[in-house]
């Protein structure tokens, strides 16, 4: 649909096979009783796409992000990551948190750089890493900052550094926006979309967990519509509007899709506007 | 599930009763029952009284800027100075005051009211100043003024943290139990004057002095059952019931498919940990006042002394100048002897400190922590360590010689008067990491020692300073009494330190400006190391905290 660039580095791709695939995902939280979180969720991530999850609140999508993540493990089923199952975290898929996630009583320089150093990468370099990250989300100047001297956006954007100072191939983005007002997060749809669609970078896989609908419209080249819980698959929506996306939010299109997948959530809800 | 819990309590209460019966005998203990009775009624009495005075003032130097300004720096001079140290100059002057007996029944009753109240009255300070304004404003907004406002916003709102003060006072009332039901005053010929209050601290020191050793350590038993059992039954169960109706801090349990029973549990030691922390706030915006307060409590503490000076009954006094430069006032072994002290409560503090970050470590790293912790803090909260010490003293001298059997016992003693507070704060903190910390650990793979070093300690930092301040405080007080013991008619054992002065000048010199200059000085080291050293780290590292909520 859209021409993806590919990275300067990226490792080999085989022909047809998705980067990640997502297959027959159930989990249940035991702890007394029984609660069905996800019921068998299975979808496919092709290379350099942006994918969306969306879903009422509860539906799991944030526990399958972990899932993906290598954070929790599933009853059943398994996520596959260029043909190899994911058993555990690993360097190549990293994630940005909804609350950023950062150390506090690191600077926003240490907090970046922390991950590098613990991957083995010698000191100057990590430093030099960071730097160069910090620098690209806008934060040249603002190495030696704590995260509570910094604004929301800011943090957010330490934890978008160092998520991504790492260079991994898929980029996890669990509702990154919502603890930010709209003004910021505008901003940071637009650079992460930048960073997205940057060829120098490594990183063109994104998955981010979102329950606002405009924001998936926007970014999203597919977006994955799961139901309450126990989260299942209702639907899958492509996204057909061109890109750069900012400029035609002011599309019918733009409307009209937003309009759909409002259709796809509320068929599933009985919360219904 | 509760009746069953009441009859197992009942059950190893007679059990208790007849295996002591049999085995230390029957004549020796049979009026220990009473003595429990006695004693729980005491420390009843004073909490109750210790409630209402905490709620009262409490909740008016919440709301009144005037009444705090002049309450709060009362009560932190208070819980400032070493309550063992003043106490015998406030017994004295009771036992002048009111008739044989009479004076020394309100002298206990007064040493329990101050190991109880000061949790009680900050705990309700803090929490009547988080109740959000939102809430505030709401019930401005519907007409809620006077009883109904203090009915609906003001009591819910308070009554968690007064429950965690509540349990925090019961068992330091307990502990001082031992403390105020026993003392004895040596006049110049060295004969001892006694004044008790019957009940169990009483029977556990009488029994020493009368030789036998079981008895005294059968009384222990029995304090630490009755401590462990009402917190069961009582506490807890009380703190079961309001945490279900709690919305606070919702969002630091982010993993909504807890057990109810486990959420309630967080909520519980977290919010006994906020409402420490909260009190320290209060404490630390007064602080000019609290200097004024502070100058008005020592003109009045030293105005008793001296009508107590002047009407004197056990002691031969020479005049304040005079004992300041008699080899008995030792006044020149003050710097060195408070370094000795000063050592004895960092040789347990270091200790502390090591048990209490490996709990955090392990707290965080390790899933099954909390199954052993919360029993084993329990039980160990229960140890009714002022009541332990003299016993245990005898049992080691049995086989030590004196001094070194002391330090010993008077090492166990801070250990024990120290770690809780410590371990409390570490672990709580530790459990109250947020989780997106956790995940961020395992997403960027970091482990092992840096995991240590990176994220467990740091995060546990603000915690484990306020933990260490409370620990330095509750220690001080109680190494007071370990330096200085004294057992039947023999010579008192003594170990160098601040509070041999000061226990000699009140119990044997009976010099009574002399106590009040020891106390000056220990009092003044306390607020010094608190202000110096650590409200100053505590500011340093509260911004680089994790926010709870």
């Amino acid at each position: 649909m859209t021409a993806q660039p590919t990275g300067v580095n990226a490792s080999p791709r085989p022909a047809g096979a998705p980067i990640l695939s997502v297959q027959h995902i159930v989990k249940v939280f035991r702890n007394g009783s029984e609660v069905k979180a996800i019921d068998d969720v299975s979808f496919d991530v092709n290379y350099d796409e942006f994918i969306c999850i969306i879903g009422p609140s509860g539906c799991g999508k944030s526990t399958l992000l972990r899932i993906v993540a290598g954070l929790e493990k599933a009853d059943s089923g398994q996520v596959i990551f260029r043909g190899a199952p994911i058993a555990k975290p690993s360097p190549k898929i990293t994630m940005v948190f909804q609350t950023f996630g950062l150390l506090p009583w690191k600077s926003a320089m240490e907090n970046v750089e922390l991950p590098l150093e613990v991957a083995g990468i010698a000191k100057a370099e990590a430093k030099q890493r960071a730097e160069r990250y910090l620098r690209m989300v806008g934060l040249g100047g603002f190495e030696n900052a704590y995260p509570h001297d910094l604004s929301g956006g800011m943090r957010q954007r330490v934890g978008v550094a160092r998520a991504l100072a790492l260079g991994p191939e898929v980029l996890l983005l669990d509702e990154p926006f919502s603890a930010l007002d709209e003004l910021t997060a505008k901003s940071l749809r637009v650079l992460l979309l930048k960073i997205w669609g940057d060829p120098a970078l490594p990183t063109n896989n994104f998955v981010m967990v979102t329950h606002n609908v405009e924001e998936a419209v926007m970014m999203a080249d597919r977006i994955i519509v799961l139901s309450p819980r126990p989260g299942h698959v209702v639907g899958e929506l492509r996204v057909p509007l061109p890109r750069p996306r900012f400029e035609h939010l002011r599309d019918p299109l733009f409307f009209q899709t937003v309009d759909k997948l409002m259709g796809m959530l509320s068929s599933t809800t009985e919360e219904q506007m | 599930m509760r009746g069953l819990r009441l009859i197992t309590a009942v059950v190893v209460l007679v059990a208790t009763y007849l295996l002591g019966s049999f085995f230390v005998g029957q004549s020796a203990v049979q009026y220990v029952p009473v003595y429990a009775l006695l004693s729980l009624g005491r420390v009843a009495l004073v909490y109750f009284i210790a409630l209402a005075v905490g709620l009262g003032f409490g909740i008016l130097a919440a709301t009144s800027k005037t009444a705090e300004r002049i309450l709060v720096p009362i009560f932190d001079i208070g819980q400032s100075v070493p309550i063992l140290g003043y106490f015998p100059i406030v017994l004295t002057f009771l036992i002048i005051l009111f008739p044989a007996g009479v004076g020394n029944e309100i002298g206990a009753l007064f040493l329990l009211f101050t190991a109880m109240e000061w949790d009680i009255f900050f705990g309700v300070v803090g929490a009547v100043k988080a109740i959000p304004s939102s809430v505030e404003e709401a019930a401005r907004g519907y007409g809620f003024s006077g009883t109904n406002h203090l009915r609906y916003v003001v009591l819910p709102a308070v009554l968690p943290a007064l429950l965690s003060a509540s349990v925090l006072a019961w068992n330091d009332g307990w502990t001082f139990d031992a403390a105020s039901e026993f003392v004895q005053f040596a006049n110049s010929a060295g004969q001892l004057t006694t004044y008790f209050v019957p009940g169990l601290g009483y029977f556990i020191t009488h029994s020493l002095n009368m030789g036998n050793l079981a008895a005294s350590w059968f009384g222990v038993l029995v304090m630490g059952e009755i401590i462990f059992i009402s917190n069961q039954l009582i506490w807890h169960t009380l703190q079961n019931k309001v945490a279900k109706h709690k919305p606070l801090l919702a969002s630091v349990i982010r993993d909504d498919f807890q057990s109810p029973l486990r959420l309630r549990k967080r909520f519980r030691r977290i919010f006994s940990f906020r409402l420490r922390q909260s009190g320290q706030e209060v404490r630390a915006t007064n602080q000019l006042s609290t200097r004024v307060v502070a100058l008005i409590f020592v003109a009045t503490l030293a105005f008793i002394g001296f009508l107590a000076y002047a009407n004197l009954p056990i002691s031969a006094v020479e005049g304040f100048v005079a004992a300041l430069t008699t080899p008995d006032g030792q006044i020149y072994n003050v710097p060195l002897y408070s370094l000795f002290t000063i050592g004895r409560l960092l040789a347990a503090y270091l200790t502390c400190v090591a048990i209490s970050l490996l709990c955090a470590v392990l707290a965080v790293t390790k899933k099954n922590f909390y199954r052993y912790f919360y029993p084993l803090y329990d039980l160990g909260r229960s140890v009714p360590y002022l009541a332990v010490f003299l016993p245990l003293f005898v049992t080691l001298h049995a086989s030590l010689p004196a001094g070194f059997a002391q330090e010993i016992a008077s090492f166990i003693l801070l250990l024990l008067a120290m770690v809780w507070y410590l371990l409390f704060n570490v672990v709580t903190a530790a459990r109250a990491l947020p989780t997106e910390l956790t995940e961020v650990s395992a997403v960027f793979r970091v482990s092992g020692w840096r995991r240590v070093t990176d994220i467990i300690l740091p995060g546990v930092l603000p915690a484990f300073i306020t933990g260490s301040l409370l620990a330095w405080g509750g220690g001080w007080n109680v190494v007071i009494y370990s330096e200085y013991v004294q057992i039947g008619q023999s010579a008192p054992y003594v170990l160098p330190g601040l509070g041999y002065l000061l226990d000699n000048a009140a119990y044997v010199l009976g010099d009574i400006p002399l106590v009040v200059f020891f106390l000056f000085i220990m009092s003044g080291i306390v607020i010094l190391l608190e202000r110096l050293v650590w409200r100053r780290l505590l500011k340093r590292v509260e911004r680089f905290g994790v926010e709870f909520n």
